[in-house]
């Protein structure tokens, strides 16, 4: 296709219309003296952009991001699971210390309950 | 934003470094997100178009080369144009040109209008006051060529040479 400097300008400020831009988003592709020409124009015309608050997005949008690109992976479900799983060996170990406890004491003072 | 770090972080991202592309999320999002907002003008649609936008960055970061762009264009660029597409494939009215000049009533927008200084705040301030807030509009969907036709009762061919002539003279303008 043939692509003039006002192709560009109007690929920048999102005027083409769907199939026009489709096909430009092609093309950018495959020209690298088009894509220069259009990343020229989104320079130019980003301070517009860079006048406009920052806006914190919710954090719905970081999960659904996460849940889209990395399922499986929700990090802070993994570190909840990991930490009761942690929390469940602890517990573990502590009664199973102190029935051996009970148990060396058991055997080291028998009278102590009344089986010396 | 700091350019170099962006590019640094789109670089790991561009080989699925995830621990990157979350740090880059974090540090680019609340500007991203005030584009998708400005375009689609509603908080829920604003977020589908900031994840889509994330996604096209995750999928397409190996395309980022810092010697064509800088980093923070390249990231606007998406979020701003898929926000756009969204809005005009969904079920939102089409973008009326007549909302869009309308702009300067709105004190958001004025303030955001009065923080515009520079090379482009220079040209813009060139154009007729109604071709510049045409501008203003366009870059955030608020204008179609079909929409200007219906305005102004031309066709769309006619809306489209006068819209042309607006971009030649920013361009002229703008040209280093």
């Amino acid at each position: 296709m043939s692509v003039t400097e006002p192709d560009t300008a109007r690929y920048a400020l999102a005027l083409t219309a769907p199939e026009e831009t489709r096909a430009l988003s092609i093309a950018i592709l495959d020209d690298p003296e088009l894509a220069q020409a259009v990343w020229r124009w989104e320079r130019e015309l980003q301070p517009l952009a860079d006048v406009l608050r920052e806006r914190r997005p919710p954090r719905a949008a970081e999960k659904a991001l996460e849940r889209l690109l990395f399922p499986g992976s929700d990090t802070r479900a993994l570190r909840r699971a990991r930490s009761f799983w942690r929390s469940l060996a602890m517990l573990f170990l502590a009664l199973f210390l102190l029935v051996l406890g009970v148990f060396m004491i058991v055997l080291a003072r028998p009278d102590l309950v009344g089986l010396g | 934003m700091d350019e170099a770090e962006i590019a640094r972080l789109l670089e790991r991202v561009a080989v699925g470094d995830r621990v990157a592309f979350r740090t880059l999320y974090r540090r680019t999002s609340p500007r991203l997100y005030a584009v998708c907002l400005r375009v689609v003008h509603d908080s829920s649609r604003a977020q589908s178009a900031l994840v889509d936008a994330y996604a096209k960055v995750w999928r397409y970061a190996e395309r980022f080369d810092p010697a064509d762009v800088p980093a923070s264009t390249w990231l606007i660029a998406i979020a701003r144009h898929n926000a756009i597409m969204r809005a005009r494939n969904g079920a939102q009215p089409a973008p009326q040109v007549d909302a869009a000049l309308g702009l300067a009533a709105r004190p958001r927008e004025t303030k955001a209008l009065a923080r515009l200084n520079g090379r482009l705040a220079d040209c813009l301030a060139r154009l007729d006051p109604s071709e510049a807030a045409l501008v203003r509009a366009a870059y955030f969907g608020g204008v179609t060529e079909t929409g200007l036709a219906e305005l102004k009762g031309l066709d769309v061919a006619a809306a489209r040479r006068t819209l042309a002539d607006i971009a030649r003279r920013l361009g002229a303008c703008l040209a280093p």
